[in-house]
């Protein structure tokens, strides 16, 4: 399956082509983005079943507003912000109805967790200890507020510099600061819950 | 320095200044902050590693195909919008015909021919009357025209009335 980003004077050409309403010209876009989409969303939501789903309507809404794309930002950045605004509105409609809290987890989840959170250097954890600090996370950011969620997951999960994560939400640079800061401010603040809940 | 200035760089993992690594030494709050803090990043960083859910064989196709029934779709609606439109100008067109005729007909219809008529008529008799008029004054027997006239009629009567 085609992943790597493609030549930028081919996908310009794409992108010409799909503002001018070529369908057609749109399946290699769609090949070269579908994996790191369905990667972001995959983070965003969590819902492995949901996702395929959700990445569909976000290539949908990304053809219908080709037309705007003005070639300013990359087209990877410009379907990235897409795909996060869909997903934003997608966490606050699930927000209601969530059902899972981290106080469910497992009595053996809370025993790695309890004995890793002492030091958890990343490079000592196995694989099972890594799944359960993860299981924690998972439930710590499902009670997240959806804004903090979104910005956790590009800077942490999906490895996207400040700079990057300014340019998908449109944000300037000191705001995206200010609101990583409060993000992980309130994160530790559920750990600490969390901890004294057990 | 502040506590929360310090944290906001001890999150961030850059090279902590000599300052920093003052505050750190000597705020317990700020350490316990930062071993909590790397609990979370630790679990975030390991859900990097989970995963990721792949795209299904034909997932382009699907979308390319759906692209194109949405268009469809839209078309539809765009014809059915256009017979709609036309047909809703059409009726306004009707409707707007009729409130004319309406206000045009009441003066050129029936009521306004038998004023014509009328006046027709009216003119008859004025131009009947004037010819009388001219007769008598040209010295022509104007007691045929008198008695044409009801007038005896009204001498009858009297006479009937005098004769009891």
């Amino acid at each position: 399956m085609p992943n790597s980003r493609p030549d930028v004077s081919k996908e310009a050409e794409w992108i010409r082509r799909c503002q001018s309403g070529d369908k057609e010209a749109f399946a290699p876009l769609v090949d070269a983005y579908q994996r790191r989409t369905f990667s972001i969303v995959f983070h965003l939501v969590r819902r492995r079943n949901d996702v395929e789903d959700i990445v569909q309507e976000i290539f949908m809404k990304a053809f219908a507003a080709i037309e705007s794309y003005n070639f300013q930002s990359s087209f990877g950045t410009w379907l990235n912000r897409i795909a996060v605004n869909h997903c934003y509105d997608y966490l606050r409609r699930q927000r209601s109805s969530r059902v899972t809290y981290y106080w469910e987890m497992s009595e053996e989840g809370q025993r790695e967790i309890e004995r890793h959170s002492r030091s958890p250097e990343e490079g000592g954890l196995n694989s099972e200890e890594k799944l359960a600090l993860g299981d924690l996370v998972t439930k710590l950011l499902a009670r997240a507020p959806a804004e903090d969620r979104v910005i956790l997951t590009l800077k942490e999960i999906e490895d996207k510099s400040v700079e990057e994560i300014s340019g998908i939400l449109g944000l300037k640079l000191s705001t995206v600061k200010v609101r990583l800061h409060r993000a992980r401010k309130r994160m530790v603040k559920d750990l600490q819950k969390w901890e004294k809940g057990r | 320095m502040r506590c929360d200035v310090v944290r906001q760089m001890v999150e961030e993992g850059i090279e902590r200044p000599p300052a920093v690594q003052a505050h750190m030494a000597s705020c317990p709050d700020c350490q316990e902050y930062l071993r909590q803090w790397e609990v979370v990043r630790t679990g975030l960083v390991a859900l990097r590693e989970s995963e990721l859910p792949e795209p299904s064989i034909g997932f382009t196709t699907r979308v390319i195909r759906r692209l194109e029934d949405a268009s469809t779709e839209i078309q539809a609606g765009q014809q059915f919008l256009d017979q709609i439109g036309r047909r809703f100008v059409y009726g306004t067109l009707m409707v707007a015909l009729m409130i004319l005729l309406a206000l045009v007909i009441p003066s050129s219809g029936p009521y306004r021919s038998s004023g014509i008529s009328d006046s027709i008529l009216a003119q008859s008799q004025v131009s009947a009357l004037s010819s009388e008029q001219i007769l008598g004054v040209d010295g022509i027997d104007s007691s045929d025209a008198t008695d044409s006239s009801p007038a005896p009629a009204v001498n009858n009567n009297q006479g009937g009335r005098g004769s009891k």
